[in-house]
C-alpha cells in the first residue's frame, strides 16, 4: 500500500492540476506533503515554493536536500531559504519594490500592500472607516514613486504631514491625487494626529517588531518572479514567529506569488509547485483567483488544510 | 480579515472546483465528510448488495444417492410337545395246498403268502414361544464433495427390536396301512404217501399304539441390510436480498472518510476512482543525529551564501538604522531668498496707483484690526479700591 502512495506522488505531475489535502491534526497530510515536496524537488524541470507555517515541512526539505543519500543533481539545485525567525539571516518582501517607477506600477504594488495589510489589520474598520485606508495607501504610492521601502512609512508619519509631503514632493502627477494629499495639508497638525495615531496603533505591532521590520527593509527583495522562472526552490519557515506575524508574511508571500505568477505568459513558462500547508491561515481572494488562473501558466499549487469550514 | 461571505464562498468554490486530485486523511468533521464525499464518490454503484440481507435461499435440487445399511440379529426358542394315538387292525387270510406223492423222502416247500390292510388315525397338538432380539443402524450419506471433504450426512438412525411370539400348533393325520406277509416253509419227508390238502387260514390281528413327542429347538439369526436410494436434496445459497440505496452509499462513504485510520487516505485523481492509500514512511535524510548536525548547517550556510535574496540580519538593520537617521534629521531651514525683488515699473504705479495699492496690501501681512487700549487711569484718593467698569455706556450698545 506504500507503493501506492509513491506512485501516485510521481503522477502527481502538472498535468494533475491543483491538489487538496484534507484532513485533521496528525492525520499525515504534512507527510503527503513532504513526499510530494520530494517529487518536486526531485524534479529539475519544476520549481517548487513551499509556505510552511508550523516549521515542520521546510526542515524536512533542507534534511533531504542535505542529505549526502540525496542525488548530487538536486542537492545543487538553488535553493532560497527564507525563515524570519532565524538569528542570523533574513530577506525582504517585495511590497513596495518597483524597478520600473511608472505611476502605473506604483499604484500597483501600493494598492497590494493595502490589500495585503488590510488582511493583517482591520486597516480600514472601525470609526475612522476609509480615511485611515486612504492614508496609508497615500503613504505607500508616495513611498513607492520616491523609491523607499515601506520601512519608511512610521517613521514618516510621525514626522508629521508637512514632513511626508516634503519628501514626497510634486511627485504625484494625478490632480486627483494631488488633491488628495492637498486636503491632507489643510489639516493642522493636531487633526493630522488624530487620524495618524489610530493608524499607527494599529501598525505598531508590526513595525515594532525587528523580525518584520527587516522584511520590509530596503535590502534587495526576493524577485518571486526569477525564482519561478529559474525553477528555484523557495523555502518559506515560518515556524518561530507570532501566529498573526505568520499569517501576515504568508498573506503578503502568497498573494505577490500570484500576482507574479500572473504576469507569466500562459503555458510557455517552467513549471512549478507551490505548497502550503494548513492553507486556512493565507486564504485571500487572490488565493481563491489563483485556483482559477494559475494552472494555465504552469502553477501548481498544492495545499493542505484541516477543515473545509475554515475556507467559508 | 475583511473579506466579505461571497469571498468566503468563492474560495471554497474555488478550492473545491479546481483541485482536480484530492488526498483526504482521516478524522475529518461530518460536514467536512459530506461534502468531500459528494466530491470524490460522484457516483456510487446502486447495484451494491447489503451484506447484511444475506440470506440463506433455495436455488435448485441436487440428486443424491442414499446409502442405508441395517444389521439385525434374532434369536428364537421353540418347544413343542405332540401325542399321538393310533390303532391298527389288520386282517389276514392264507390259502395252502399241497399235494403228495409216495416217496418218503422228499423235501416239503410251502409257501404262504398273506396280506393285511389298516387304518392309522392321529392327532397332533404343537405350542410354541419364539422370541427375537436385533439392533439396527442406518446411515444416509450424500455423495462427496470432494477428495478431502467428507460426504454429507443426510440422515443416520439407530434401532433396537424385540419379538415373541407364542405358536400353537394342532395336526391331525390319518393313515392308511396295508400289510402283506410271506411265508415259505420248507421241509424234508421221508415217507412215502400221496397227500393232498388244502388250507385256508385267516388271521385277524390289532394293534394299538401310543406316542408322545417332545421337541426343543434354538434359532439364531443374522440378517445385514444393504441399500442405495436417490434423492433430490433442496440446495441453499447465501444470497444478498436487497441493494444499497443512493442515500446509504452517501451515508458509506461518509462513515469511510471519517474512521480513515492513521495515515490512510483516499485519492481522487481526475477521471478515476477514489483509491484507498496510506502514506509512504520516511526514511530518514540522515542516518546519524551527529551528521545531521555536521551537515545540515554546513548545507544551510552553503545556500545562504549562494542566494542573493538572504542576507546577513548584522547587515539589514546597519542599512535600516542608516536609513532611519537619515529620515529622522531635522529637515534644514529653507535658505534665505537673496534674489532681486521685481520692481514695478514707474509708469504702472503713475498710471494705477490703486491697482499698485491693492497688489502691494496683497503682497502684505493682513493688517490686525485690534481696537486701540484703552488707557489706565490711577484710583484717586477717596476712591475705593474697585474698579468701576462702566459696561460700555459710551458705545451705545446699551442705549434704549
Amino acid at each position: 500500500m506504500n507503493r501506492v502512495f509513491l506512485d501516485l506522488a510521481r503522477r502527481l505531475d502538472h498535468d494533475v492540476g491543483h491538489i487538496l489535502l484534507a484532513g485533521v491534526s496528525g492525520s499525515g497530510k504534512t507527510q503527503g506533503l513532504g513526499l510530494v515536496a520530494r517529487e518536486k524537488m526531485g524534479n529539475p524541470l519544476t520549481g517548487l515554493h513551499v509556505v510552511d507555517p508550523d516549521g515542520q515541512l521546510c526542515p524536512m526539505c533542507c534534511d533531504y536536500l542535505a542529505s549526502p543519500r540525496t542525488p548530487s543533481a538536486v542537492r545543487a539545485r538553488m535553493v532560497h531559504y527564507l525563515y524570519p525567525a532565524s538569528p542570523t539571516h533574513t530577506f525582504a518582501l517585495p511590497l513596495l519594490h518597483v524597478p520600473e517607477r511608472t505611476l502605473q506600477r506604483c499604484v500597483e504594488q501600493a494598492l497590494r500592500t493595502l490589500t495585503i495589510f488590510e488582511q493583517a489589520v482591520t486597516v480600514g474598520a472601525g470609526d475612522y472607516g476609509p480615511r485611515l485606508s486612504k492614508l496609508f495607501f497615500l503613504g505607500c504610492l508616495g513611498l513607492a514613486v520616491t523609491g523607499r521601502p515601506l520601512i519608511d512609512l512610521p517613521d514618516l508619519f510621525t514626522r508629521g504631514s508637512s514632513h511626508l509631503r516634503s519628501i514626497i514632493g510634486d511627485q504625484l502627477p494625478y490632480r486627483f491625487l494631488a488633491d488628495e494629499w492637498g486636503s491632507l495639508d489643510l489639516l493642522s497638525d493636531r487633526v493630522f494626529l488624530e487620524y495618524r495615531d489610530p493608524l499607527m496603533s494599529r501598525l505598531m505591532p508590526i513595525f515594532g517588531n525587528p523580525i518584520l521590520r527587516r522584511l520590509f527593509g530596503p535590502q534587495p527583495p526576493i524577485d518571486i518572479a526569477a525564482t519561478l522562472r529559474q525553477r528555484d526552490i523557495v523555502l518559506l519557515n515560518l515556524g518561530g514567529l507570532e501566529h498573526k506575524d505568520a499569517v501576515l508574511v504568508g498573506k503578503a508571500y502568497v498573494s505577490l506569488l500570484y500576482h507574479a505568477a500572473l504576469q507569466r505568459e500562459p503555458d510557455i513558462e517552467p513549471h512549478a509547485c507551490v505548497i502550503i500547508d494548513e492553507v486556512f491561515d493565507y486564504v485571500t481572494v487572490d488565493l481563491a483567483r489563483g485556483f482559477d488562473r494559475l494552472r494555465k501558466r504552469n502553477i501548481q499549487l498544492c495545499i493542505a488544510l484541516q477543515r473545509l469550514g475554515q475556507l467559508q | 480579515m475583511s473579506q466579505s461571505d461571497e469571498d468566503r464562498a468563492t474560495i471554497l468554490n474555488a478550492v473545491i472546483t479546481n483541485t482536480r486530485c484530492k488526498v483526504i486523511f482521516g478524522g475529518l468533521a461530518p460536514d467536512d465528510a459530506e461534502l468531500l464525499a459528494r466530491v470524490i464518490f460522484p457516483a456510487h454503484d446502486l447495484q451494491e448488495w447489503k451484506e447484511a440481507s444475506v440470506r440463506m435461499t433455495p436455488v435448485g435440487n441436487r440428486l443424491v444417492h442414499t446409502h442405508s445399511a441395517a444389521h439385525a440379529v434374532q434369536d428364537a426358542l421353540h418347544e413343542m410337545a405332540a401325542e399321538t394315538d393310533a390303532i391298527a387292525h389288520s386282517r389276514a387270510r392264507s390259502v395252502m395246498h399241497a399235494e403228495g406223492r409216495a416217496t418218503m423222502s422228499g423235501k416239503t416247500r410251502a409257501r404262504s403268502r398273506a396280506s393285511a390292510l389298516g387304518a392309522t388315525d392321529a392327532d397332533a397338538a404343537t405350542s410354541g414361544i419364539t422370541t427375537g432380539q436385533g439392533d439396527t443402524a442406518s446411515l444416509a450419506l450424500a455423495p462427496q464433495g470432494g477428495i478431502l471433504s467428507p460426504p454429507e450426512i443426510l440422515g443416520q438412525g439407530t434401532a433396537q427390536s424385540s419379538t415373541t411370539a407364542l405358536t400353537n400348533l394342532s395336526t391331525q393325520s390319518r393313515a392308511l396301512s396295508r400289510v402283506d406277509t410271506e411265508g415259505e416253509i420248507e421241509g424234508e419227508i421221508d415217507a412215502v404217501s400221496e397227500i393232498e390238502s388244502d388250507a385256508i387260514a385267516e388271521t385277524v390281528g390289532d394293534a394299538i399304539s401310543k406316542a408322545r413327542t417332545q421337541a426343543r429347538g434354538a434359532t439364531h439369526g443374522t440378517t445385514d441390510t444393504e441399500g442405495v436410494g436417490e434423492a433430490y436434496v433442496t440446495e441453499y445459497e447465501p444470497l444478498p436480498m436487497q441493494f444499497y440505496s443512493l442515500e446509504e452509499q452517501h451515508h458509506r462513504a461518509i462513515a469511510a472518510l471519517i474512521t480513515l485510520d492513521l495515515r490512510e487516505c483516499f485519492v481522487k485523481l481526475t477521471n478515476t476512482p477514489a483509491l484507498r492509500t496510506r502514506t509512504v514512511d520516511h526514511e530518514p535524510a540522515f542516518r546519524s543525529d551527529y551528521a545531521k548536525r555536521v551537515l545540515l548547517p554546513l548545507y544551510l550556510q552553503k545556500i545562504n551564501a549562494l542566494s542573493p535574496f538572504v542576507l546577513p540580519i548584522s547587515q539589514v538593520d546597519a542599512e535600516i538604522d542608516a536609513r532611519t537617521a537619515e529620515i529622522l534629521k531635522p529637515a534644514p531651514p529653507p535658505a534665505p531668498d537673496f534674489s532681486a525683488q521685481p520692481v514695478p515699473g514707474l509708469d504702472d504705479v503713475l498710471n494705477a496707483p490703486g491697482n499698485y495699492a491693492a497688489e502691494f496690501w496683497k503682497r502684505q501681512p493682513a493688517a490686525n484690526p485690534r481696537a486701540p487700549k484703552r488707557p489706565s487711569r490711577e484710583p484717586q484718593p477717596g476712591e475705593p479700591a474697585l474698579t468701576i467698569i462702566d459696561g460700555g455706556r459710551s458705545d451705545g450698545d446699551n442705549n434704549a
